[in-house]
């Protein structure tokens, strides 16, 4: 009997520790693992990273946006220039316009944007490293899907780098960039505090990342109305945004080639084509599918143009668009100074009927101000035009001008189809010629102009104002002024090692 | 009798077997054969005849303490413990529902408060302090070696709202910095006491692990201290038979004093002048609800045993009623304990117990609140007799306010508890000094809880708890695996080794699903699954293993000195790989002064006397959310980006994530003189936790702004000490003392980022501060009435005096705040007296607990007149203030405290409510009677027949101003206790009850 009972004791003690695991899952939520495994749940999580970048830029769904609707990186880009006019109440868009920040600046929108910078650039890193970790569906999904993050990751460094990157835009290439985070966070220790890279350094993983996700990304363009996910021209329009910023101020030759490039290639896209319809800004492009009145756009209403874009249109009342007081006036207003810049009879400017961008807004708030059309009509639900066939024109007609230095046939021509479409037939200015410039430089004055008739208030002017050395509304700052401070936080928070930009 | 050392002349030594036999071989005629055994006289037996010697009874030495310990994983002599272990005998009189209620008062370091006279309620019960922040507090509760149920708050908290939404907008202030009035959780939550499911009469005794060296074997879950509760077992010689009957009569402790009437309606009438209060009703709604509760309480229970079997069986009926009309308790419970030798190596064993409670006491604390918020005003019934509800005739009135008493009738809240706790185990003894052993332990609790909101008539139907049910279910199931080798040898008779050595897994699975139903067509049906709307509001099971190694060795030099090493290794799947493991290590070492010569011959008077020392590490999974240290993803329902389904991150991952460890330091004495007439107790530990797990900043690079890091660190001390005296030892008279003390003083090292925290660990608005005590309440400070004017005054932190809030003004309102003190007390403990005369015993038992503070929030809410809902109010009230140079504390009724609506006067977050919970209390005073022997031995049957009665909560001395000092709305949370809101106070319970024994 006692072989018997000893077996079964050391049976049972057997059996049981062949089952001791201590791996669990949770049932009811996904893990890495589990994310990543299958392309439908890698998708979702790829498209989470999506809203991410939308966090930063210019707002996302509800229950995404971690702040108030106040600030983003889209609006930095036009508060502080002579697009705007700030209200005298809205303390910290004057000190954007000033460009001098206290501590309220400092723990407000200069912390939260950077943050939610970085968190979409975490976003973008989990899926790198999960897809590469655990990914085990089709190899080519797999590759597009990291191609798409790649892609996400330059997107949103590029974006800290102008806000924040010490010297980005005009050269200096051994300037304070960013702290690169190319992992996913898994917890943090004192001791393994990061430093920031050099602008250079910086750069170079931008383009990286982009140039790394070209052959990898869909190379057919999508129809317009899911142009909200990256292809291969959305990534080359992306490196012609990023060579011409970094190129412009040195004119470095090399990289404003690679703008020149990059803008071509789009341009050779089928199915990206320019509508040179005269009503087409206000009809096909702004504001893009509002939701009014609780009903649903037309999914269909889309500009060929398009290249890149938020889309609110689905999820309408749940997903806003972050240029709240666009329409309301309610803490700026479009300045006299913008709508003067444009020729009589533009339709991107200031008029009182409907047919123009830019208009009286809101009837029962600020009724003197103006207010671009470029957004809502005030119940705050939008697409936002990230990236869109009229500025990769003109930074290709830019490039162009730079690098052979002289009034190139194609870039007038480029020039000319944008700045005549928005008039009707017959009122039409005259074709510009190159006897109209008496230098290159005028031409390329000329071109930056039109730039921000066409671009305002999509956050482009105050960089385009920084890489070709002019003023912000504020007159006479360096250029190390220009950009924002690192958060006060980040530097006490790492004893000094994240280094405070030279001009704060 | 096994391990007894045998020798012959002094050599050959030899051991018994398990079934105290022994053999020698060689033994000549006239011999003298020794026995001998720890704790034991040595017994000399000349030997006549070689072949048999008669039995030998072993007869315990006079001056050695026979007393046994259950120790982690083992027995141990008291006498032989180096670590710091208090038992606890247990009372045979008083009936208790709970374990946690019967420790009240009996052990040195270990603090009970009753949260509540909630029928089934948690308490609250700590060991040395609080050792975390975030984690848990409660000890680790272990029956016949299995672990029982995740034991804190969350864990055994029922919903009780009924609803899928909120059901009630409760009343209260807004305070400009939270209240507490206003929170959910307490409204609709009941905390049930997880212990219910153990029948306390079923207890033969109950061990309290306290120093590292004790607790250190139970690892990553010994750092709150481990309770070892060992249930009766039968006796091989003779069968006993035990009935006891108990009946309790409960009533609240006391009562508040609220207005009448006419009273509330002239207070109203004051503040709002052009409303109308119209008096004539002056309903006592505390009486409606409350009552003399009536509770039974049968227990029975036979056992005994033969040569190779034991067993021990218990059946009882516990039939509670709470002082809250309508609202009840039941428990069955049985156990069956039963152990057997198949063979001289083999012996297998079982404990099981199978229990049901059924607690219809979900409501008491919701009615009990709501009727002493309910105008007075108001009648109960309308003269068709059916209830009354709303606010009638009152201007203002709470619109959501059910009637109390109808809220106790009709609505159903019950939750039923299935519970099985046992342990299975083989155990082989390969020789009589070694012992392998393997255990299976099980853990089943099952759970249902169901709320019931009938309809409304028709002109109240816009009462929000209102035709609607909601269900939870559990079930939790856990395994455990134990393993172990056991030594106890003598070598040479000068060294005594005895080792455990084991290994463990744990693996515990715990399913649960909420469902919701609302409309239903008829009140006859009450099933979810009819009504018209349903819900599921989660639905899913997590699962969790514990995968350890242990080791203890404690070695004895010549009775004298006594050495000790544990050992554990504990691997968590709630940790991600790198921090899967921790080894918890320990050691401790003793000398008995008693057995050395200087003691013994210069001071024979002393029976005892030890030093023991310990040093060791204890842990805690402070981790409550499962896999904490793993990226979730959840998928986003309400929105999309484009045409896409998108997921978002709900955590990062956080492989940094570790346990928190404790290092304690104890220094003890054992002492024992005049024939054991005085014992002594005394302890000091030094405890300090670090690694411990609060929220801190991050660097914004990460992408985040604060996770759970293991930053903080914190430091406990105390003393403790027991003194139990025999004063007068007569042949039929006996008088005997015991006095528990207990200091402990806590401060936080280390925190995070900032160095504070306000109201980060619960939503109890403590705050936590390096160099301070833990939760720590941050109040604007109070000053009093202007007597001239009637206004409010504040103190800012500058010192002026203002008739300004400070609340009120927001960005300044926290600079204004001060640190103002704990919950816990600086001494707590208990004095008892038990004179014993002939067949009589009085047993007084005295608790006190001296410079804890609570909040009075009750008061709070009773002061309260500023708002729409317009509820009763303290009496006090009519003290407030009229004429200039009148002295009171209540401002004038309309006063600049006052700002639309919300009356920072009444702020929970001031200084005003704080209250010193100090107290003296005669918590019991029994009385018994047992028959004399001589009677019973005539009637031939019964062996006991003792008879008594035990008052609880007899009087209570204390300059807290609430009806009672023990309370805590947050139940068993120990960082949040502290607060009196409208909680229910504990009942003063007069037993009556009778024991047989056959």
């Amino acid at each position: 009997m006692k072989p018997i009972l000893l077996s079964i004791s050391l049976l049972t003690s057997l059996a049981i520790f062949s089952a001791c695991e201590l791996d669990y899952a949770p049932q009811n939520t996904m893990v890495d693992e589990t994310v990543y495994k299958d392309e439908k749940t890698s998708q979702a999580a790829l498209m989470g990273a999506y809203t991410r970048l939308c966090v930063l830029l210019a707002g996302a769904p509800n229950d995404q946006n971690n702040y108030t609707n106040s600030y983003f990186a889209f609006q930095l880009a036009d508060i502080g220039t002579e697009n705007i006019t700030v209200q005298n109440g809205a303390s910290s868009f004057l000190a954007m316009e000033k460009c001098e920040y206290t501590t309220d600046e400092h723990d407000g929108f200069i912390k939260d944007i950077y943050q939610y910078g970085y968190n979409a650039i975490d976003y973008a890193n989990n899926i790198i490293a999960g897809i590469n970790e655990f990914g085990q569906y089709d190899p080519k999904m797999m590759k597009q899907h990291i191609a798409e993050a790649k892609f996400l990751r330059a997107y949103e460094y590029f974006t800290l780098l102008c806000l924040y990157g010490d010297g980005a835009l005009v050269g200096e290439d051994n300037g304070l960039g960013l702290v690169m985070r190319l992992s996913p966070y898994d917890g943090y220790k004192p001791e393994d505090i990061q430093a920031r890279e050099t602008v250079g350094n910086t750069y170079a993983q931008i383009i990286k990342d982009l140039t790394e996700a070209v052959p990898d990304l869909p190379q057919t363009d999508y129809t317009p109305a899911l142009r909200y996910r990256a292809t291969a021209s959305v990534a080359k329009a992306l490196l012609s945004r990023v060579y011409l910023y970094k190129g412009t101020y040195t004119k470095n030759l090399t990289e404003l080639e690679q703008a020149a490039y990059y803008a071509g290639e789009v341009l050779k896209s089928p199915n990206i084509t320019f509508n040179d319809a005269y009503n087409d800004h206000r009809t096909n492009i702004f504001p893009s599918n509002v939701y009014e009145n609780s009903t649903y756009p037309d999914p269909t209403n889309y500009a060929t143009e398009l290249i890149f874009f938020q889309p609110s249109r689905i999820s309408t009342n749940v997903f806003p668009c972050g240029w709240t007081s666009v329409y309301s006036k309610t803490s700026f207003s479009t300045s006299d100074s913008l709508i003067n810049s444009y020729l009589p009879g533009d339709l991107r400017g200031y008029g009182e009927t409907n047919e123009y961008l830019i208009q009286q807004g809101s009837s029962t708030s600020n009724t003197n101000l103006k207010a671009s059309m470029k957004y809502d009509n005030g119940g705050c639900y939008c697409d936002v035009q990230y990236i869109r066939l009229s500025e990769i024109m003109l930074t290709r007609a830019e490039a162009l001008a730079y690098t052979t230095n002289s009034i190139d046939a194609e870039a007038l021509e480029l020039l000319n189809d944008i700045r005549r479409k928005p008039f009707p037939d017959g009122q039409k200015p005259a074709e510009l010629t190159a006897e109209d410039f008496p230098s290159v430089e005028a031409f390329v004055d000329s071109i930056l102009v039109e730039r921000n008739r066409e671009l305002a208030m999509e956050g482009h002017y105050r960089w385009d104002l920084i890489r070709t050395g002019r003023d912000l509304k504020v007159k006479g700052l360096p250029n190390n002024k220009k950009i924002l401070p690192i958060p006060e936080y980040e530097v006490q928070i790492s004893d000094g090692v994240i280094k405070q930009n030279t001009g704060f | 009798m096994a391990g007894v050392t045998i020798s012959v002349n002094g050599k050959g030594a030899t051991l018994s077997t398990s079934d105290g036999t022994f053999t020698l071989t060689n033994v000549p005629t006239g011999a003298t054969i020794s026995f001998s055994f720890i704790g034991y006289e040595t017994e000399n037996v000349t030997v006549e005849n070689p072949k048999t010697v008669e039995a030998i009874r072993l007869i315990p030495a006079e001056n050695a303490m026979r007393e046994i310990t259950v120790v982690g994983y083992g027995k141990q002599e008291r006498r032989d413990i180096t670590g710091s272990v208090s038992s606890v005998k247990l009372d045979e009189q008083k009936s208790f529902l709970s374990v946690d209620q019967l420790l009240q008062g009996r052990a040195p370091g270990v603090f009970v408060s009753n949260s509540s006279g909630a029928l089934g309620g948690a308490n609250l019960l700590t060991i040395r302090g609080v050792s975390s922040i975030i984690g848990e507090n409660n000890p680790l509760y272990v029956v016949d070696g299995v672990p029982i149920y995740g034991t804190d708050r969350s864990a055994n908290s029922v919903g009780t709202s009924g609803g899928s939404v909120s059901a009630i907008s409760m009343g209260g202030t807004s305070t400009g910095g939270g209240s507490l009035v206003n929170d959910m959780d307490l409204n609709y939550s009941f905390e049930q006491n997880p212990l219910l499911s153990i029948n306390p009469e079923d207890i033969e005794s109950i061990e309290i692990l306290k120093d590292a060296f004790a607790t250190s074997i139970y690892g990553s879950r010994g750092s709150a201290g481990v309770i070892l509760i060992t249930t009766k077992s039968g006796s091989r010689d003779r069968t006993a038979v035990n009935v006891s009957y108990t009946l309790s009569i409960d009533q609240p402790i006391g009562k508040l004093d609220l207005l009448t009437g006419d009273e509330y309606a002239q207070i109203y009438s004051l503040y709002y002048p052009s409303d109308t209060y119209r008096s004539g009703y002056n309903t006592d709604w505390q009486d409606a609800v409350t009552r003399n509760a009536i509770s039974h309480n049968l227990s029975a229970s036979v056992s005994g045993g033969n040569s190779r079997s034991r067993y021990f069986f218990s059946l009882s009926y516990a039939n509670n009623e709470s002082y809250i009309i309508n609202n009840d308790l039941q428990r069955y419970s049985a156990r069956l304990n039963l152990d057997t030798q198949l063979s001289d190596k083999f012996t297998l064993g079982a404990n099981v117990t199978l229990s049901f409670v059924d607690n219809n006491a979900l409501t008491a604390p919701t009615v009990y609140k709501d009727a002493i918020l309910r105008a007075p005003n108001l009648p109960i019934y309308n003269e068709d007799n059916s209830y009354y509800y709303g606010h009638g005739l009152n201007t203002k009135g709470n619109n959501d306010n059910y009637n109390p008493v109808a809220y106790a009738n009709d609505v159903t809240s019950q939750s039923k508890n299935i519970t099985t706790i046992g342990n299975t185990y083989l155990q082989y003894d390969v020789t009589p000094w070694l012992q392998l052993k393997t255990e299976l332990g099980i853990n089943i609790a099952n759970s249902r809880a169901y709320v019931y909101k009938p309809e409304l008539p028709e002109e109240v139907a816009d009462l929000t708890p209102n035709n609607q049910a909601s269900e939870s279910n559990a079930l939790k199931y856990r395994l455990v695996n134990n393993n172990t080798l056991t030594i106890n040898k003598v070598f040479n008779e000068r060294h005594y080794l005895q080792a455990v050595l084991g290994q463990s897994y744990e693996i515990g699975h715990e399913y649960s699903s909420m469902i919701y139903g609302s409309n239903f067509f008829s009140t006859a049906i009450k099933g979810i699954g009819s009504a018209q709307t349903t819900r599921v509001g989660s639905a899913g099971e997590d699962t969790w293993a514990l995968l350890s190694a242990f080791a203890r060795v404690n070695y004895q030099l010549m009775r004298r000195y006594l050495f000790g090493v544990s050992y554990r290794l504990d691997g968590s799947s709630r940790y991600n790989r790198l921090h899967r493991f921790i080894n918890i290590p320990a050691v401790s070492a003793a000398w008995r002064l008693s057995e050395e010569d200087f003691i013994s011959y210069n001071a024979p008077w002393i029976d005892e006397l030890k030093i023991r020392g310990s040093i060791g590490w204890t842990s805690q999974d402070a981790n409550n959310s499962y896999y904490g240290a793993q990226a979730i993803y959840v998928l986003n329902t309400s929105s999309s980006y484009g045409n896409e389904q998108f997921l978002s991150m709900s955590q990062p991952s956080n492989v940094n994530l570790d346990w928190e460890k404790t290092i304690t330091y104890d220094l003890g004495v054992d002492f024992s003189a005049f024939k054991e007439r005085v014992k002594l107790t005394l302890d000091y530990y030094y405890k300090r936790t670090t690694d411990m797990l609060f929220s801190s900043d991050l660097p914004a690079y990460t992408g985040y702004s604060t996770q759970y890091q293991n930053i903080a660190d914190m430091q406990n001390q105390g003393i403790e000490v027991q003194i139990i005296s025999d004063n007068i030892v007569r042949k039929d008279f006996m008088w005997q003392t015991i006095l528990n003390l207990s200091h402990n003083s806590n401060k936080i090292l280390k925190l995070n980022f900032e160095g504070n925290q306000l109201d980060q660990a619960n939503s109890s608005y403590k705050y936590y501060a390096v160099g301070y005590p833990m939760a720590q309440w941050y109040l604007h400070e109070w000053v009093g009435v202007d007597p001239n004017t009637g206004e409010p005054l504040w103190r800012l932190a500058d010192g002026t005096v203002t008739t300004v809030p400070p609340a009120s003004n927001y960005e300044t309102s926290t600079d204004n705040k001060k640190v103002c003190g704990t919950a816990e007390p600086k001494f707590y403990g208990s004095f008892t007296n038990i004179l014993t005369f002939k067949g009589f015993e009085l047993n007084a038992m005295f608790t006190f607990s001296v410079g804890g503070h609570m909040i009075n929030s009750s008061r709070a809410q009773l002061l309260t007149y500023a708002t729409e809902t317009a509820n009763n109010l303290s009496r006090d009230i009519l003290d407030f203030w009229q004429i200039p140079g009148q002295t009171t504390d209540i401002p004038k009724l309309k006063n600049s405290s006052i700002i639309n609506n919300s009356d920072y006067t009444s702020s929970i977050t001031s200084t005003r409510f704080l209250e010193n919970s100090s107290y003296l209390r005669l918590k019991t005073l029994e009385f018994s009677y047992s028959l004399p022997k001589q009677i019973l031995r005539r009637t031939r049957t019964f062996n006991q027949i003792k008879l008594f009665v035990v008052l609880t909560n007899v009087f209570t001395v204390s300059p807290y101003s609430g009806l009672d000092p023990e309370v805590s709305a947050f139940g068993s949370s120990a960082t949040a206790a502290g607060y009196d809101n409208l909680t229910m106070p504990s009942s003063r319970s007069y037993q009556f009850g009778v024991r047989f024994g056959l």
